[in-house]
């Protein structure tokens, strides 16, 4: 498990090599952080989006720009005056993603010249939770630069039963 | 061999010279108003004009200063339209002649519903027809019209580039002597429309807005309330101030007037920041953009520009 962890992890980062926005998905797979390299300027605002059996919830904004927001879907569709599952069904059209499951809008700028640049985490704590294998997409809002994709698989509840069989199996045989 | 070229050559040049050069241009007469012209050297003369005329941004809103009905000595000109002169024009059985020319809606530009024909005023391409008669009928008759002149002028919308070009289907241009074709060159022009008055003179700020080259962007509805990019974010929010805006002043920040990198429409209060640094984008532009940060149209007045 461990190495199929750490494959991953390395799989993830060569994706990542050349963002300058990056989607960081922990060990346990349950937490998001997104981080900056300074090389994309603020102000900019960018859509976390899932595909798959998940969702996000909550969010602490780092950044330190007094502009800075985290939209949940729901916050997003109170925006649009429209319900979540509305609001959901549009960006599927809009974006060509059937499978999208979750949403969040990120806004990251500041009121403030020079305004603080887009370095280190900038967004942290985000929960992920699924059933299944997802796909993390951070896209700006003009839809023009897709800044990372992470592919998280998120274990079944079925392929965790049969990795704590495995355990039991391998305790027993020492 | 080398006699039947030289045969050839004596037929060819003995022979009569028919060739008629005709150019169409257009130009700005300011206000967005675009004469179209025509200048016709050789023989025989032009006995009729099918055109299209297109822009490639905005409409064609009207047709001016256009002949119309017969050519005369005293008013000469391309004053028949081929394609409008049976749905307005009534001919008196009795004399043939014409009961009147004057008939509203009897204009050079081609129905929209015939064969050929482009969408006509209010789109971005109309389709004119016009045809000249007249007595004696011959090229060098005192009432044949000028081999220079304006057809007619047409007024778009904004700033286009206009394209002229000839209508086959409608018959292009033809000559008083139709077996001859037309040596024919078509020039648009590139029209500027309300650099000289978008932007109101008795305004205190208009002495900056011609200082800063007239920008075009001052004038719109929402710039001075923060649009400076001066576009909605788009889907799904269209929201008139936001991140592209906040972009536009983190870029022009601290600039002065004299600078050329200076982009005006980050100057969103339309005045610098007053002695001793006079920057045009600083701390009052900034703070309308985070005074109407995320708003729609539907938030805004909409009525720039405003009295200072």
């Amino acid at each position: 498990m461990k190495n199929l962890l750490v494959m991953l992890t390395a799989l993830a980062m060569a994706t990542a090599a050349n963002a300058a926005l990056t989607i960081n998905v922990n060990e346990a797979m349950d937490t998001i952080t997104i981080t900056g390299d300074g090389a994309t300027l603020p102000p900019v605002a960018v859509y976390l989006f899932v595909e798959g059996p998940g969702s996000i919830t909550g969010s602490n904004i780092v950044y330190p720009g007094s502009l800075a927001a985290y939209n949940e879907l729901e916050a997003v569709a109170a925006t649009l005056g429209m319900s979540p599952a509305d609001t959901l069904a549009s960006f599927k059209d809009f974006t060509g993603k059937p499978a999208l499951s979750d949403l969040s809008f990120i806004i990251l700028a500041d009121g403030a010249i020079p305004p603080a640049p887009l370095t280190g985490t900038l967004v942290g704590n985000i929960t992920l939770s699924g059933t299944g294998p997802v796909v993390l997409t951070l896209v700006s809002d003009d839809f023009a630069t897709v800044f990372d994709t992470k592919h998280v698989p998120i274990p079944e509840p079925a392929t965790f039963a049969l990795l704590g069989i495995g355990g039991l199996l391998l305790r027993r045989r020492k | 061999m080398k006699k039947m070229i030289l045969a050839w050559a004596v037929i060819l040049l003995a022979g009569p010279v028919w060739a008629t050069d005709v150019a169409i241009t257009c130009t700005d007469e300011g206000g967005g108003v675009v004469a179209i012209k025509y200048a016709v050297t050789g023989s025989p003369k032009v006995r009729a004009f099918a055109l299209d005329i297109t822009v490639d941004k905005g409409t064609i809103d009207a047709i001016s200063d256009f002949k119309v009905g017969e050519s005369t000595a005293g008013s000469k000109g391309y004053g028949i339209f081929p394609g409008n002169f049976s749905r307005y024009i009534t001919v008196d059985a009795a004399t043939g002649e014409v009961t009147t020319w004057d008939v509203n809606g009897y204009t050079p530009v081609a129905d929209v519903n015939d064969p050929g024909a482009l969408g006509g005023l209010g789109t971005a391409g109309i389709t004119i027809e016009m045809g000249a008669l007249y007595y004696p009928p011959q090229d060098n008759s005192p009432n044949a019209p000028d081999n220079t002149s304006t057809l007619c002028k047409i007024k778009i919308s904004e700033s286009a580039n206009v394209s002229i070009s000839e209508n086959v289907t409608r018959g292009g241009v033809v000559l008083t002597d139709p077996s001859v074709t037309a040596n024919v060159t078509k020039t648009g022009c590139a029209i500027t429309v309300g650099h000289a008055d978008c932007f109101p003179s008795n305004f205190s700020t208009f002495s900056d807005w011609v200082a800063l080259g007239k920008p075009d962007c001052w004038c719109t509805k929402y710039q001075c309330d923060g649009d400076a990019d001066v576009k909605t974010s788009g889907f799904p929010f269209n929201f008139r101030v936001f991140t592209g805006d906040l972009a536009v002043i983190v870029d022009n920040w601290k600039k002065k007037i004299d600078d050329p990198t200076l982009n005006p429409c980050a100057d969103i209060d339309h005045k610098d920041s007053g002695f001793p640094f006079k920057f045009r984008v600083f701390t009052t532009d900034l703070a309308k953009i985070v005074a109407n940060w995320k708003k729609t149209d539907a938030g805004l007045p909409g009525d720039c520009p405003r009295p200072e």
